[in-house]
């Protein structure tokens, strides 16, 4: 079998590491194809935690053990939610056309985004910067190689970025032999295909599925045109929407403030955070908001359910990094109060150049126009386009930090970073309430809050 | 149904489908499918960098593990000799790669202490040791180190 293939296939093992946690019969509503996408995700998430802390206390990785591994905390996972029932989307009444069709146009831009990879059209050179020959090195090394990313001349690796894409890619390229770079690139239609996949049964659980369908597939157009266009295959970006996407519509859902909905949102917020710098914003955007429209996030369980997974994948991350006097915490762009606010408007003005190059700026205008044709009426349904606008600001201030090359730092960067924007914009538009559903069948769960549902 | 849900369904279906004609031309011919690229870069926004992948790859085989590369470029170009590092070091795993530039800045006392040269570009005027090997992308060089 030849390695690129079999890089590819590894990725087919992050649904396996998950899948004790996806069974939990609370997590029954989501159908089949939605549950192996999220058992992806959070299989994703424990696999990388793993090899993390195993780079940290020195054990070598294994894929036997690393997957089982992961298999093993899903399972530890799943027996601390207990019991937990879910109930079942009543039938449709009417024929799914708009499902039919939204799943098509899904289909088709996932197809596009294969289509560019496979061409050479869509990869980034950060692949070949830095996302893979970290993964190269630390896969030959069978761990977070230090040695390397202190070696001199290999300061441009970013030691201090996050270490779930080089955990996967390491992983991937432990199971094919070598780093093949072409395969690399398909993490960026993977990526697509499983937003496509994960999206609708996300969106729709509580909800109007035929909306969901749609507005899945607005995102995922959104996701593929921007990613093609800025080139974003084999690097981060791609993995990293796909934990925010997720995550978001979670805390977005009717049901976000039951524990099963909790762990899993704080699992793919641990994603994110894990996944590149700017997660963190995102986390600490989205756990924000979520809190101010729902007081039963306050709770202490409910916040530990959504806020622990990240600590902990980044707290092992900051002790390896300082255990190997690599770095402290992310090394970013200076003391985070020293801006050059006279570069303001230059970078608005950039930014609104980069941004509305793209379609003419549809994938953030079409989202905000469907939003002007279904106002929100559910507290939750402002969570992403209010996360959207916190990453939207972020970007600003990461970008007030510098003055030099900053046309040429925003003309390569802005492109990509906004992306999640447009899509959390686009998730925004879901309409809130389901006419065809039932209440949540909910049992006692030893997890489950005063005043739940 | 609600009308405002059948709004929302209509209007993104109908948005999707904009960005989705949108991509289709910014995709290269489908009958490219039917070859494989030579390198991962062809078509991207980083095609410059496609001849010193090619290159690099094609020299993998003849500069041995452990060996002192530098990979620069000719005419000398030290802000493409800044990014040709970083491919020497991707695509050379398990070779010593030293830098022929720094921020942008040539930096030839350092590129003096590598043994075997990657030539990005025209074969240079002072043919730095013995040829190893040529191509359209380049040459490669192994120079006696004093």
């Amino acid at each position: 079998v030849r390695p690129g293939a079999l890089f590819v296939l590894a990725f087919a093992l992050l649904p396996v590491c998950g899948a004790p946690l996806l069974a939990h019969p609370a997590f029954g509503r989501y159908g089949l194809l939605c549950r192996t996408v999220l058992s992806a995700g959070a299989g994703a998430v424990v696999l990388s935690l793993l090899m993390t802390l195993g780079a940290l206390s020195g054990a070598a990785w294994g894929i036997p053990w690393l997957v089982v591994a992961a298999m093993a905390v899903s399972l530890l996972l799943r027996v601390c939610l207990g019991q937990e029932a879910d109930g079942r989307d009543a039938p449709e009444q009417r024929p799914a056309t708009a499902r039919r069709l939204g799943n098509a146009v899904s289909a088709a831009c996932v197809a596009a985004s294969l289509h560019a990879t496979l061409t050479a059209a869509a990869t980034s050179a950060d692949l070949l910067l830095f996302w893979g020959p970290k993964a190269q090195a630390f896969a030959a090394a069978r761990t977070i190689d230090a040695a390397y990313m202190r070696a001199p001349f290999h300061t441009y690796l970013h030691a201090d970025y996050p270490p779930l894409v080089t955990n996967l890619f390491a992983f991937a390229a432990m199971l094919a032999g070598r780093f093949p770079w072409g395969a690399a690139t398909l993490t960026f239609p993977l990526a697509m295909a499983s937003l496509a996949a994960g999206l609708p049964g996300l969106l729709g659980a509580g909800r109007p599925r035929q909306a969901a369908a749609a507005v899945s597939c607005l995102a995922v157009a959104s996701a593929c045109l921007m990613g093609i266009t800025f080139n974003v295959a084999g690097n981060g970006d791609g993995i990293l929407l796909f934990f925010e996407a997720c995550a978001a519509a979670l805390l977005a859902s009717p049901d976000a403030s039951r524990p099963s909905r909790l762990l899993l949102a704080g699992l793919f917020l641990a994603g994110a955070a894990s996944a590149k710098v700017e997660g963190l914003a995102f986390v600490l955007a989205a756990v924000a908001l979520f809190a101010i429209v729902d007081r039963r996030a306050r709770q202490p369980r409910a916040a530990a359910l959504l806020l622990l997974p990240t600590g902990v994948c980044l707290s092992a991350w900051f002790a390896f990094g300082a255990r190997n006097r690599i770095f402290g915490f992310y090394e970013g762009y200076g003391p985070l109060l020293r801006l050059h606010r006279e570069s303001l408007g230059l970078i608005l003005r950039t930014l609104a150049g980069e941004l509305f190059a793209v379609a003419w700026g549809l994938p953030f205008l079409l989202p905000i126009a469907l939003l002007l044709v279904a106002p929100k009426a559910a507290r939750n349904g402002w969570i992403p386009l209010f996360t959207a606008a916190s990453l939207a600001v972020f970007f600003v201030f990461t970008y007030l930090h510098s003055n030099y090359l900053l046309v040429e730092w925003i003309h390569w960067s802005a492109g990509r970073i906004y992306t999640p924007v447009a899509v959390l914009l686009a998730l925004g538009a879901m309409p809130a309430n389901a006419s065809n559903t039932s209440v949540p069948n909910e049992t006692a769960s030893p997890m489950r809050e005063p005043g739940g549902e | 149904v609600s009308s405002q849900e059948r709004r929302v369904t209509a209007a993104a279906l109908a948005g999707a489908a904009i960005l989705l004609a949108l991509t289709l031309p910014a995709l290269p011919p489908l009958r490219q499918l039917r070859q494989a690229p030579a390198t991962p870069f062809d078509r991207s926004l980083a095609r410059h960098l496609a001849p010193a992948f090619a290159l690099i790859e094609a020299a993998r085989p003849v500069l041995p593990p452990a060996a002192r590369v530098t990979v620069t470029s000719e005419p000398l170009n030290p802000i493409l000799d800044n990014t040709t590092h970083r491919l020497g070091v991707a695509l050379l795993p398990g070779r010593d790669v030293i830098p022929a530039a720094l921020m942008g800045a040539s930096r030839p006392e350092l590129a003096a202490q590598a043994e075997y040269v990657v030539v990005v570009g025209r074969p240079p005027a002072t043919p730095p040791g013995e040829l190893l090997l040529a191509c359209p992308e380049g040459t490669v060089w192994r120079r006696k180190l004093p």
